[in-house]
């Protein structure tokens, strides 16, 4: 058995050093493995990445801990710099990559990607027009397409035996219920799902959605857990993965 | 620039939630402006970020009385652990 803890959107300012280390201090009791879903900081400064990476180090020594960036991560563009020092701290970061960790004789592997927006079958956008709205449309494919090649490797060259993807925007509707349908193309995409679905996936984590909810799933049936923290309302969510 | 009391609502909505999006980063309050007032909803990550979304409301909305409903996300730990089968 694998045992997940998850958890986006904790929104990390420079004023909050000491607000999240404390509640992380018994996370590696009950958890394999720590997912950052995106969103770690506010504005995407280096200087809230750092507050949030002493937050989190902790736990990242103790517990595989792994992360993608969020919208906020981009405000200031500097989310080459954000990811460095997430890096750093034993946090990895992962943008169109993957890696493994071996776990209770279990090889898991986690294909990570910020993913984008874009909307779902009936009501989304698509690359037509201006070049803006290509653009729009056009990144959610490129990294949906980073995602699925990342799936894709974990299982062809047969190294990892349970598979993850870790995304901040979600990939199906289900956990945007309570958001306005109207924001959805905003919040999350189908080619997320679609590329999960088409490499295949034991689990996706997301987080973006703070009113939405916390469980859906792929048309192609995998697992979709929304973990924004507004949304599980805990500092972080424990998924069980595999027969005990 | 603080709206003033004749613009329609929702211009006056809209220029309060870009207000929080560019000066507090905070893209989850929701704004509704009724007869008694503009209530404000959603879950923020720390009371400290209640009392500022509250202020800068006050600001953009001078005369209208801002009642702060928003919530605060917990960070207590999971009651225990859900089994994905």
């Amino acid at each position: 058995m694998i045992r997940v803890a998850a958890v986006a959107d904790v929104h990390c300012g420079v004023d909050s050093a000491g607000r999240f280390r404390p509640h992380y201090e018994h996370l590696p009791e009950q958890a394999d493995l720590f997912l950052i879903a995106g969103d770690l900081t506010r504005r995407g400064l280096a200087d809230e990445a750092l507050v949030m990476a002493r937050e989190l180090e902790d736990v990242a020594a103790r517990v595989p801990t792994f992360a993608v960036l969020g919208n906020h991560d981009y405000h200031c563009d500097d989310q080459a710099i954000v990811a460095k020092v997430f890096d750093a701290a034993g946090i990895q970061v992962l943008e169109g990559e993957s890696d493994t960790v071996e776990i209770d004789g279990h090889r898991v592997g986690v294909a990570g990607v910020k993913g984008f927006g874009g909307g779902f079958a009936g009501a989304c956008g698509t690359e037509f027009g201006e070049p803006e709205m290509k653009a729009f449309v056009g990144h959610t494919r490129k990294v949906a397409g980073w995602l699925e090649t990342s799936l894709l490797e974990l299982a062809t060259r047969d190294v990892a035996d349970v598979r993850i993807a870790l995304m901040h925007y979600s990939p199906v509707e289900a956990t945007l219920r309570g958001e306005r349908p109207e924001i959805y193309p905003f919040l999350g995409s189908y080619l997320l799902a679609e590329a999960v679905d088409r490499a295949g996936a034991d689990l996706v984590v997301h987080g973006h959605a703070h009113g939405g909810s916390e469980k859906g799933v792929t048309p192609g049936g995998v697992h979709v857990r929304n973990v924004a923290l507004p949304v599980i309302n805990h500092a972080y969510n424990v998924y069980e993965l595999g027969q005990q | 620039m603080p709206s003033t009391p004749t613009e329609p609502d929702d211009y006056r909505i809209g220029r309060v939630q870009d207000t929080l999006a560019h000066e507090l980063n905070e893209l989850d309050v929701t704004v509704t402006l009724t007869g008694g007032g503009a209530f404000l909803t959603g879950t923020v990550t720390t009371p400290d970020r209640c009392a500022e979304i509250t202020e800068v409301v006050r600001r953009e909305l001078p005369g209208v009385e801002v009642h702060n409903d928003l919530s605060v996300a917990s960070l207590a730990e999971p009651d225990g652990a859900e089994e994905l089968k």
